[in-house]
Parts: C-alpha cells; sequence; structure tokens
C-alpha cells in the first residue's frame, strides 16, 4: 500500500514542490534497496535467490511488492482493465516459472516489467486490438519522425489542479481516450515514467531499444497529452460558463 | 542565449542529464519565463497520469489484493507448450513478423529481378582468316551487339553481314562478315 500512498500524496504537492521534484536527482534508486514493510531486512536480490532455491513465500513478497506496478504498465498497454489484470497474473506467472534463469544483470522489476510488457503486446495481438485501434496518425510510429504541430512542448499552464479533475468520471473517460490514440509502446513509456517513475535507461531495457527511442516515445507522448489536456479543460470550462 | 531544446528541457525536468549539462540547463532555465512555464505543464502532465492512474488501481484494488490466492495454485501447473520455447526457437517465435516481412521483401525483389532480367546475349565466334592484307594494316573493324553487328568499316573494300541460323533449336546463330577488298579476288 505504500507505493500507493506515495502516488497519492505526490498529486496534492504545491507547485513549489513539483518543481523541485522535478529538479532532483535522477531516478537512481533501485528496488534492490527497496525493503517490503512486512520483510524490511529482504532486498530483492534476497527475495530471488530464495525464490530460486524453491521458496514460494519469498516469491509471495515479490509479487505483493510489485503487483500494482505491473498493473499500471499493464493497463497503460491494453488498456482494459479486466485484461490488464489477466496480463498480471499471468505475468508472475510467466515470471515464477523463469525465475532460474533471471542472472541479476539487471534489476528484478527491469526484468519482470519486459515480462509484464511482453506478455501485454501478446495479449493485444490475440485480442487484435491493434487491429481496431484507430492510432493518431500525428502520433505516429517512428519514433525519430516527430508529430506535426507537435514539435514543441507548449508553455501553457492549466489553470488550478487539473489532477483533482480526473476524480469526475467525465474528464477520466476523456483521458481514456485520448490514451487510447497513443501506440502501446507510447503509452507504455508514459507509465513507466510518470507513475513507476524509471529512468530512461531502465526503460530501454524493458522495451528493448534504444535510450534516445524512449526519449522520442516519451516526449511525443506528453506533448500529445499536455495537447488533449488543454483542450479538455478548456472545453470543460467553457461549457461550464 | 540559446533557445532551449525542448527534449533536453524534457530530460533535465527528469533528471536525466549529467552533471555539467543540469547546472547549464539550470541557469538557462532560471533566465527563462517560457522554459519555466513548459517544466510546469509537463508536471501538470505527470500529476494527471498519476491521478488517472492511481485512480484505475484503486478501482481494482480488492482484486488485486487477493490475486495471489488465485495466481498460488497455477504457479505449479504446467507450462502451455508455447510458454517453453526457448533458446533459438523463442528467438525465432519473437522476430516472427521480422521474419516474415524479410521473407515477403525477398520474394518480391526476386519476382522483380526475373522480370526485368535481359535476355542472356548471343556470344560471336570470330574466326579470322590468317591473311594480312594490305601490309597487316587492320582492314575490317566491326562493333557487335549480341548477335547483331551495329557498324562495319571495310578499309580498301566492302563488306557484307550475314546470318546462318543453328542446325537445331539449341544452337546459336553464326553471324558472318563477308568482306571483299578492292584489290583482292573474292572474300579475305
Amino acid at each position: 500500500m505504500s507505493a500507493v500512498n506515495k502516488r497519492q500524496q505526490v498529486t496534492s504537492i504545491s507547485e513549489g514542490e513539483r518543481a523541485s521534484k522535478r529538479s532532483a536527482a535522477p531516478a537512481t534508486e533501485t528496488c534492490d534497496d527497496q525493503e517490503a514493510p512486512e520483510n524490511p531486512d529482504r532486498t530483492d536480490k534476497d527475495l530471488v535467490a530464495a525464490c530460486q532455491a524453491g521458496d514460494k513465500d519469498a516469491f509471495r513478497v515479490l509479487f505483493q511488492r510489485y503487483q500494482r506496478r505491473a498493473y499500471s504498465l499493464a493497463l497503460g498497454v491494453v488498456r482494459d482493465p479486466d485484461q490488464a489484470l489477466d496480463v498480471v497474473q499471468d505475468g508472475f506467472i510467466k515470471a515464477y516459472r523463469h525465475i532460474g534463469n533471471f542472472q541479476g544483470t539487471a534489476s528484478f522489476y527491469t526484468w519482470l516489467y519486459r515480462i509484464v510488457m511482453n506478455v501485454a503486446i501478446d495479449h493485444l495481438r490475440k485480442k487484435k486490438r491493434s487491429a481496431a485501434v484507430d492510432y493518431d496518425d500525428a502520433i505516429g510510429h517512428s519514433e525519430e519522425d516527430a508529430p506535426v504541430g507537435m514539435e514543441a512542448l507548449s508553455p501553457t499552464i492549466l489553470r488550478g489542479d487539473p489532477a483533482k479533475e480526473v476524480a469526475r468520471r467525465e474528464i477520466r473517460e476523456q483521458i481514456s481516450a485520448a490514451l487510447a490514440k497513443l501506440s502501446p509502446n507510447h503509452r507504455a513509456v508514459l507509465v513507466m515514467r510518470e507513475i513507476d517513475g524509471m529512468s530512461y535507461e531502465q526503460m530501454s531495457q524493458v522495451i528493448k531499444c534504444s535510450k534516445g527511442t524512449i526519449m522520442s516515445r516519451l516526449f511525443h507522448a506528453r506533448r500529445y497529452m499536455q495537447q488533449h489536456l488543454l483542450e479538455m479543460m478548456n472545453a470543460d470550462k467553457d461549457g461550464g460558463s | 542565449m540559446a533557445k532551449l531544446d525542448d527534449k533536453q528541457l524534457m530530460a533535465f525536468a527528469d533528471g536525466e542529464l549529467d552533471a555539467n549539462e543540469m547546472a547549464a540547463l539550470k541557469k538557462d532555465v532560471a533566465g527563462s519565463t517560457d522554459a519555466q512555464a513548459k517544466l510546469e505543464s509537463l508536471g501538470q502532465v505527470g500529476d494527471v497520469m498519476r491521478a488517472y492512474y492511481d485512480d484505475a488501481i484503486e478501482a481494482k484494488g480488492p482484486l488485486l489484493d487477493s490475486m495471489w490466492w488465485r495466481l498460488e495454485d497455477k504457479l505449479d501447473e504446467p507450462a502451455q507448450a508455447e510458454d517453453t520455447a526457448t533458446g533459438f526457437w523463442a528467438w525465432l517465435f519473437e522476430r516472427r513478423a521480422h521474419l516474415a516481412t524479410g521473407l515477403i521483401g525477398g520474394l518480391a525483389g526476386a519476382l522483380i529481378v526475373m522480370s526485368t532480367q535481359t535476355p542472356p546475349v548471343n556470344t560471336v565466334t570470330v574466326k579470322y582468316v590468317d591473311r594480312i592484307i594490305n601490309n597487316g594494316n587492320q582492314v575490317v573493324s566491326a562493333s557487335v551487339e549480341g548477335d547483331i553487328v551495329e557498324e562495319l568499316e571495310v578499309v580498301g573494300g566492302t563488306g557484307t553481314v550475314m546470318q546462318i541460323p543453328g542446325e537445331n533449336e539449341s544452337d546459336s546463330d553464326t553471324t558472318v562478315i563477308w568482306v571483299t577488298v578492292s584489290d583482292a579476288e573474292g572474300p579475305i
């Protein structure tokens, strides 16, 4: 639950705290340093070693530690909450079966995320969602191409606290519709960065592409959501006036 | 101050630049209200994303909390066949889309090459009569393309090009250049 509480705190911080948070040191904390509340002395490395020796309870600790984060990534890719649950379940089953192959060259959660990402993409292929989703051509799938009209960030700041507006159903639906227009890879980097605070290097290990590609995808996804939030909030303001 | 690159600004916001770049950009940002506004706006995108996904995760909280009980029984089940592919076959399966594209591309390329191929060039066997005319100076020069004589020059004489078909269908034609030098009797 601590990870969720941490995220809830982020949405209510002041502007000054937000600026200083953004200019803080890179996300270098690895989950090998994290400790489960119920097992304060056990790092990911310890738990993985125990799993590899056949300790299922150790895997349960890892599951409880990362299930919500895995769910947010799965949800980001497949967009359907029930399918995301299936992806998480399948992802952890796969991780358990292949834990013997984990060599520790990357962190456990990067390795887990890669599995969850692959399972999510497979789910999309099986459900043929990619054929049904109408990707916005302006985003495209070429990370090198800047979408038309989306080369630059907007300097427009939304008034008030836009995060609080998410509580409204119609805003959530509009955000969901906007996210649907992004490709799975664009949504994935957005989730990994904004929700999990992963570094570009960590994300490149999960998706198996260059840091430059990660940066391009993240930039375009953020720029796209920025534009949509502006339109959403302005439309909402006009409608309410 | 140089115009700030937005991708670099984003990397600055994410703490992804090295120490020197961070320090340099920090100064530039401090002097640019536009850059500060962009950073603020980026932060709002992040806040909205977190609020959105927080909400979505909490909606499934009870199911996530109870997932372990559903999961535990399945951990020891034997893997599905597609789940056990390892090594080369797993590598191949992962890249099946790329391999299919490559195969189709190769096939298309082969079809294009075959359809644009020029017919084989017939070789012309040239046999010269071993006779020196006009003190060894060349009296005949011919430019041949395939089985077609495109140019013929005879110094001090005339030349005639003749095509003798092969005896069988598989035999190539023979091109004969019949040259008559003005001061000679008969062909050379």
